[in-house]
């Protein structure tokens, strides 16, 4: 496809606009001072708060750049037949089942005969509730335009809206932590913790569940070949 | 060939991609539709739609935190 005009009115616009971007630079070097400032007086506290600190701003770099986004895993396979990033979550899970089983597996080795609910990784009973709230949370995410995780890194990057979304986010955990009790009673009390390794062994539970993630790939992967009208191009495309 | 503006600024992500697929409903074939928008994830999303999808497409961002989206109608 020829796309020589676009370059064209694109070069036209880029010269009326002329060069008046402010720089951001000063912004740039004003946070990060502000970042080492905050590490180094979390330091005089406690010696692993840095770590934690540098961690959780290392990790809203990731996830900025990555634009690696819970809701548009969700949503772009439906919306848009676009499967990247439910693939990129797929592969995600296979890489923390792998790191949680390691570490539980050695929690276990020191404390024989924990209960499941005792492992690292926080292990939740399951049951109809989990289905209703997925469902819940599935609506709401979409139309908050992001996760916990997504409002937050929108925050960081300027956009006033997902402060809403934040405000939404703050009632509505406190108002479910208030009613806690009564849905525990209704939905959660007869729920069982289900933790695979317990019931299949640990080998086969492990073998299960990669089993299950390479299913589960293999068809996001077919399901964006089949609806896309240029399969050559996606290929070679690098970034 | 026609060229359309579509304001999409403080529009969450997926609203832009979405108005502009409807755009680009109405359009001809080497028309093009400039989106503009200050979601950073739009110009992403639109890149792989555009990629998926056989358009051509220009992305650059116009002014501190605001894209410009160029697609034309293949």
């Amino acid at each position: 496809m020829p796309s020589q005009e676009m370059d064209k009115l694109l070069a036209q616009r880029q010269n009326v606009r002329q060069q008046n971007k402010k720089s951001q630079t000063p912004y740039a070097v004003g946070l990060l001072v502000f970042l080492i400032a905050v590490g180094g007086l979390l330091w005089t506290k406690d010696i692993y708060y840095p770590i934690f600190w540098g961690v959780g701003a290392a990790l809203g770099y990731v996830l900025r750049s990555s634009r690696f986004c819970f809701v548009a895993a969700f949503r772009d396979p439906i919306l848009l037949k676009n499967t990247k990033l439910m693939r990129a979550m797929i592969l995600a899970l296979a890489v923390s089942s792998t790191g949680f089983l390691l570490v539980q597996q050695h929690y276990l080795a020191q404390h024989p005969g924990a209960d499941a609910g005792q492992l690292p990784g926080i292990l939740n009973p399951v049951g109809l509730h989990t289905v209703i709230g997925a469902f819940l949370f599935g609506i709401g995410m979409v139309l908050a335009g992001g996760c916990a995780s997504g409002v937050l890194m929108r925050i960081g990057e300027g956009h006033m809206l997902p402060w809403v979304t934040l405000l939404g986010f703050l009632i509505g955990t406190t108002w479910g932590a208030k009613d806690y009790p009564v849905w525990y009673h209704w939905l959660m009390e007869k729920a069982q913790t289900i933790y695979l390794p317990d019931v299949f062994g640990t080998a086969a539970a492990f073998v299960l569940q990669m089993g299950a993630l390479a299913v589960l790939y293999t068809l996001a992967a077919w399901y964006q070949k089949k609806h896309s009208k240029d399969n050559k191009q996606e290929n070679a495309h690098g970034n | 060939m026609e060229i359309k503006d579509l304001d999409c600024l403080y529009e969450a992500c997926p609203i832009p991609l979405i108005r502009a697929i409807q755009a680009l409903r109405t359009m001809q074939t080497g028309d093009i539709l400039v989106v503009h928008s200050d979601e950073s994830c739009a110009a992403v999303m639109m890149q792989e739609w555009a990629q998926q999808n056989g358009y051509s497409i220009r992305v650059t961002e116009s002014d501190v935190g605001e894209w410009e989206i160029y697609l034309q109608k293949p």
